[in-house]
């Protein structure tokens, strides 16, 4: 029985080429759109992870603090949970790297000639969560050695900054989920109802089928696998697509995305998205076109 | 075998939430290996008479009785056991448009759960019963009138059904083809089927000799065991 449903299933996909074409078409739609939202979320969290990446806590310390005073103090810091990184940065370091970016600057120039390095060693704290930064700066302002070793403390974090990162993060988060849901919804309805039609027009085969006494499940089976061949070519055109796409235009994409690299993305995460958009396109079609076919099938 | 007593078919008319009276208190009896024609103008009954007794239609007031069982109570499983001991002849073929013939055939045994074999053996020898074992891979698309109805013929036949429900089955077909038709449903009646033919040719009801129900607007006019076509 199982060979002949699936038999009958393929037969309707290959004979009734413009409906399955039309079928493959609506959830192509509905693929491409969950492949965007993925996408989207990533950009999304590489958005905010570069805004959260922007703050931290720097220590530059007196010219006389020797490189294991300043290592000690870093070690010091690094016992604390809330500390994610620490660089430490020697003047060395420092002075190389400002006349690295400044290259054509005339003050460049002027450190030449004064053949003195200006700069101090410094050490760059990054912490877990930005609202950890508040608990660490106190430990700082709290330390004995602090007042000795340290010349300046630069707070990057400003209370109220970081409140405002932490709410627009929120706010993108739920905008972002709220926009997935949507599009995901328009995308099942667009499935649902490309489905449908595929099946009202046949519901007269379907009438026959039930005369000639065939079984609720004899008639619905060969339709549901009709739809998911249609999903599981519809993912695979919905990859290729994505995969050219990606490839093509990721150069001026990353340009315009705040340097988010869509493409090395979709890469790192390719056998999530093909698995997930194959999953997702085969159950779409599954839930449309048992709800569609029930309808006919109970009258 | 099919017995009617006092039923009446009622249509709700969704488009203007009319009542429709379709049957009115029918009573007959139709006996085993009996050729029926039902004759009448078009909204006379003469489908919905076929509608009860295949279980697509309920009885409004009266009871339905086909092989014993009332219609009116049967679950789903039970409906579609009665089909299947029913063959359906429909004026429009009502074919599978995306299966060959040999499938068209073969679909209500397959989807009954018969052996290769045995489907392979039986389509061939009832598509020799209605002379169409040459366009055993031919879509319905490329079939003549006539040949779909013999093909529909050749369905409703796989079963060996105990009935055969015959709507208007030459409706559609030129004089030729409608008295190959007609040929081929009283040689099935000679095998052992019950035969109910509803039409509206003439020639057709008078040249067969056979048991006439003539309806009018839901009744029973006339009820003749030779009859002609009279309306």
């Amino acid at each position: 029985m199982l060979k002949r449903i699936f038999k009958n299933g393929w037969h309707n996909f290959i004979r009734q080429g413009s409906l399955s074409s039309g079928a493959t078409f609506a959830i192509l739609l509905g693929v491409l759109v969950a492949v965007g939202l993925f996408l989207f979320h990533g950009l999304m969290n590489y958005a905010i992870e570069e805004v959260e990446s922007k703050i931290d806590i720097s220590l530059f310390f007196n010219e006389e603090v020797s490189r294991e005073e300043i290592l000690e103090f870093k070690a010091e810091l690094e016992k604390l949970e809330e500390v994610k990184a620490i660089t430490f940065v020697s003047k060395e370091k420092a002075y190389d790297s400002f006349v690295e970016k400044h290259e054509d600057l005339i003050y460049i120039e002027a450190l030449r000639i004064i053949e003195v390095n200006p700069f101090l060693a410094s050490l760059r704290i990054v912490a877990k969560d930005p609202k950890d930064y508040k608990a660490i700066s106190t430990f700082i302002d709290l330390s004995e050695d602090a007042e000795d070793l340290i010349y300046k403390k630069d707070d990057f974090f400003k209370e109220e900054v970081i409140q405002k990162i932490e709410s627009i993060s929120a706010n993108v988060r739920v905008v972002g989920i709220g926009l997935i849901v949507l599009f995901s919804f328009l995308a099942f309805l667009t499935i649902l109802n490309t489905i449908k039609l595929t099946i009202f027009s046949q519901r007269k085969e379907i009438e026959v089928m039930k005369l000639v006494g065939a079984t609720n499940s004899f008639i619905k089976w060969p339709y549901i696998i009709q739809s998911t061949l249609c999903a599981v070519i519809a993912s695979g055109i919905s990859f290729l697509v994505t995969l050219l796409a990606l490839y093509l235009a990721n150069a001026s994409l990353s340009k315009t995305l705040m340097g988010f690299n869509a493409y090395e993305y979709f890469l790192d995460n390719l056998s999530i998205i093909l698995i997930g958009q194959t999953i997702i396109a085969m159950l779409l079609a599954f839930v449309s076109s048992s709800i569609a076919i029930s309808k006919y099938l109970n009258k | 075998m099919i017995y009617f007593n006092n039923v009446s078919k009622d249509y709700n008319l969704e488009l203007t939430r009319e009542i429709k009276r379709a049957l009115e208190n029918i009573n007959l009896e139709i006996k085993k290996n009996e050729f029926v024609v039902l004759c009448g103008k078009t909204g006379s009954g003469k489908t919905t008479i076929m509608k009860l007794i295949s279980g697509e239609e309920k009885p409004s007031f009266g009871e339905v009785k086909v092989g014993g069982l009332s219609v009116k109570n049967l679950k789903q499983n039970q409906i579609r056991n009665l089909r299947q001991k029913i063959g359906f002849v429909f004026q429009d073929f009502k074919l599978l448009p995306y299966k060959t013939v040999f499938e068209n055939i073969a679909f209500a045994l397959e989807a009954n759960n018969f052996k290769d074999d045995f489907i392979q053996k039986q389509v061939l020898n009832t598509l020799k019963v209605v002379n169409l074992e040459d366009k055993l891979d031919a879509l319905p698309s490329e079939l003549s009138g006539g040949e779909k109805q013999r093909v529909a013929i050749a369905r409703a036949l796989i079963r060996n059904p105990e009935i055969i429900l015959a709507d208007e089955p030459t409706g559609n077909l030129d004089p030729y083809n409608t008295r190959d038709i007609i040929k081929l449903l009283l040689k099935i009646n000679l095998n052992n089927s019950t035969v109910i033919l509803s039409t509206h040719n003439k020639d057709v009801v008078n040249s067969i000799q056979k048991r006439v129900i003539t309806l009018e607007q839901g009744k029973i006019l006339r009820d003749e065991k030779q009859g002609r076509y009279v309306i």
